[in-house]
């Protein structure tokens, strides 16, 4: 079962959301989300959020004036949907061998 | 109950394969044998636990007499359920038992076929459907723009009643009482800051407005679905799929679009989403639009707003789509899977702090970059460089800012708006874009035609504020249904432009040998697509290096000129403006 998650979105076409993927695979939905959460600690999958988290934290030259300390404080950043994508390199014949 | 306890009791358990299973009843077996690990845990579930390779159970058993034979006996284990099933442990371990939860919930949860689907699915199946997806999003953008651009419209009125009345009047009175009365100090306070700061400021409902609008899409949860749309095209058309999100941020302030691109992984889909991240018209330039909207197409500001905002999205996905295909050809896009949040309507709270929060940022840069902007172009607008006036009492066409954007000014002659007012206002913008505005405010500074009569005291000011604002307040509520269409207020003569919006346009219409119009909306072209901020450059330097930053520079001031260019050019061929 999280391999067949892992597959259907290797195979995917185009974006998923996890209603989509949920009934394609016949699995409810918080199983789902704990199967995503799976993959992430074993790194087949990359949560963005988690990446997010170090974007506009910098204390960089830039600042587009509003109190910004991080991304869970940026009033532009914070309402971006959570993705779950494959990392970078993954072939299809990888997902499942690594 | 204690562990020994638990261990003897009848637990239920899920069964995780014959080979597993083995090995689990092998490893409890050791952990019974074990009595200072028996003690602290129950077996199985130790076992089990072990067997998923739990690093907080693993140091607590390295510290327990017998603990690490244990987890030698457990890596043993480790190594020959690995053999057999050609996958890591903890995988085969939690897939068994979400198979067996999914079971268990597919036999005893049973739902009425009608509630299958949540009201949030029910409501997607429209909303992100492949063809009605995009038409639901352009009319929610236009919504958005109508919203913004005519909603606004009394508190904008409102605020530049206050600033160019009250605020000028008191300014002038306490500078006379200081005994700067008619000097250059009150002009730097009036023709500069007021000008400078106020020109902006007038906007700041405007502002209110777009991120009360996009608060409530955010927060109803529309946004998410809007961006899953964009995702789906921008797939489909070979960009990637994540890049709208970035761009979605964009809208708002493009130095944390820039930031946002590090979602994408990969460097080069990373480097190119950067460089169309700036055709997302930010927030800053909604006041150019606003305001040239308001001077040359009084009756469809709300139309031209949305109409740039999408040249802005089409320029950013075509060029994307070239810029993929040559400079950035790379394999097939990977897809992803989005978190749809659920719909809810938005608290008042929520959207308040959202809406605050963001408008905030716009105010508190008046305060900074356009307040010290301000002052500085009111300097080089006082200092005489040709004719035979003084400092702060030269005329503004002899002084050094006039005479050095004289110089750049021709090459917006083929664009329509060759005068050195409109080239100012732009090369200005690098500042800040809000600067376009407040820099329109000082160039063309013209003196409001005094009102015949006492002038008010302070208090029929302040009461003079309060009443206006409870008017302004009334006409916002009836201008709602602006959004739709309808039109609640009684036909009035048509509003007279103020001295500064007759002075634009006489500029633009001078410029353009009568073709004001087209001037107009070529400039606010070229607004849209040339260089963002100093800020978002830095910030994009920060992020992308300073190759992709000057390639960016350029090559956006390029297209602005041509599609300016075209836009003027073309436009006068067809007989438009």
């Amino acid at each position: 079962m999280l391999n067949q998650v892992l597959q259907e979105i290797a195979n995917a076409k185009e974006p998923l959301s996890l209603t989509v993927l949920s009934n394609k695979l016949a699995i409810e939905r918080g199983a789902l989300e704990g199967m995503l959460a799976h993959w992430v600690r074993k790194g087949k999958l990359r949560d963005d959020d988690a990446e997010e988290a170090s974007a506009c934290n910098t204390g960089g030259v830039g600042s587009c004036g509003s109190t910004c300390t991080g991304t869970n404080t940026c009033s532009f950043v914070a309402k971006m949907p959570k993705t779950y994508s494959l990392p970078v390199n993954t072939k299809n014949n990888e997902i499942l061998n690594s | 109950m204690s562990a020994a306890a638990l261990s003897s009791a009848k637990i239920f358990t899920i069964n995780y394969g014959g080979e597993a299973e083995a090995e689990i009843t092998r490893l409890a077996e050791a952990i019974t044998a074990t009595p200072a690990v028996a003690s602290q845990f129950p077996a199985r579930w130790l076992a089990i636990k072990l067997l998923e390779a739990d690093e907080d159970i693993q140091t607590r058993m390295r510290v327990l007499q017998g603990g690490a034979a244990l987890l030698d006996g457990v890596n043993k284990s480790i190594v020959r359920l690995q053999e057999i099933y050609g996958d890591d442990v903890d995988t085969v371990i939690a897939d068994r038992r979400y198979g067996w939860i999914n079971g268990l919930v597919h036999e005893v949860v049973q739902r009425p076929a009608t509630n299958r689907q949540t009201v949030s699915d029910q409501i997607d199946k429209v909303v992100t459907h492949r063809l009605l997806g995009i038409p639901i999003f352009l009319l929610a953008m236009w919504a958005v723009f109508k919203m913004t651009a005519d909603v606004s419209a009394p508190y904008l009125d409102w605020v530049d009643g206050v600033i160019g009345g009250p605020l000028t009047n008191w300014t002038v009175a306490l500078l006379g009482l200081l005994g700067a009365s008619g000097t250059w100090v009150e002009s730097l306070f009036v023709d500069g800051i007021i000008a400078g700061v106020g020109g902006v400021l007038v906007f700041v409902p405007v502002l209110m407005f777009l991120y009360l609008a996009l608060a409530i899409l955010e927060d109803s949860g529309y946004m998410a679905r809007a961006a899953f749309v964009m995702d789906r095209l921008m797939h489909a058309l070979g960009l990637h799929g994540k890049s709208f999100l970035p761009m979605l941020v964009g809208f708002g302030c493009t130095v944390p679009a820039f930031y946002a691109t590090r979602t994408l992984e990969n460097e080069k889909d990373r480097i190119l989403t950067g460089l169309l991240v700036p055709f997302m018209s930010c927030g800053a330039r909604l006041p150019v639009y606003v305001l040239f909207a308001a001077i040359f197409f009084p009756q469809n500001s709300g139309a031209v707003v949305f109409w740039l905002y999408l040249l802005g999205i089409v320029t950013a996905i075509l060029l994307g789509i070239a810029l993929k295909n040559t400079l950035f050809k790379g394999k097939e896009q990977s897809t992803f899977v989005m978190e749809l949040p659920p719909y809810r309507l938005p608290t008042l709270r929520s959207i308040w702090l959202h809406m605050w929060e963001r408008t905030s940022s716009f105010v508190k840069k008046a305060w900074t970059i356009i307040m010290a902007t301000s002052i500085i172009l009111w300097v080089l607008m006082a200092i005489p460089v040709r004719g035979e006036g003084s400092f702060a009492e030269t005329d503004m066409n002899h002084s050094a800012f006039a005479t050095v954007n004289q110089v750049i000014a021709p090459v917006f002659q083929p664009l329509g708006f060759g005068n050195w007012e409109a080239s100012s206002a732009l090369l200005t913008g690098f500042v800040a874009k809000e600067v376009v505005v407040s820099t329109m405010s000082q160039v063309y500074a013209v003196e409001e035609a005094e009102e015949e009569g006492e002038t008010p005291t302070f208090f029929e000011d302040v009461g003079g504020i309060i009443t206006s604002f409870v008017a302004a307040t009334g006409d916002t509520l009836k201008s709602l249904p602006l959004i739709v269409g309808v039109n609640l207020f009684e036909e009035e003569a048509e509003e007279e432009p103020t001295a500064l919006m007759s002075a634009i346009q006489n500029g633009f219409e001078a410029s353009s040998g009568g073709h004001g119009a087209l001037a107009a909306v070529a400039f606010m072209v070229f607004v849209l697509i040339y260089t963002p901020c100093m800020v978002a450059v830095a910030a994009q330097r920060q992020e992308f290096g300073m190759k992709w930053t000057w390639f960016s520079i350029i090559g956006q001031l390029v297209l602005a000129w041509l599609m300016a260019f075209v836009v003027f050019q073309g436009g006068k061929l067809l007989g438009l403006g």
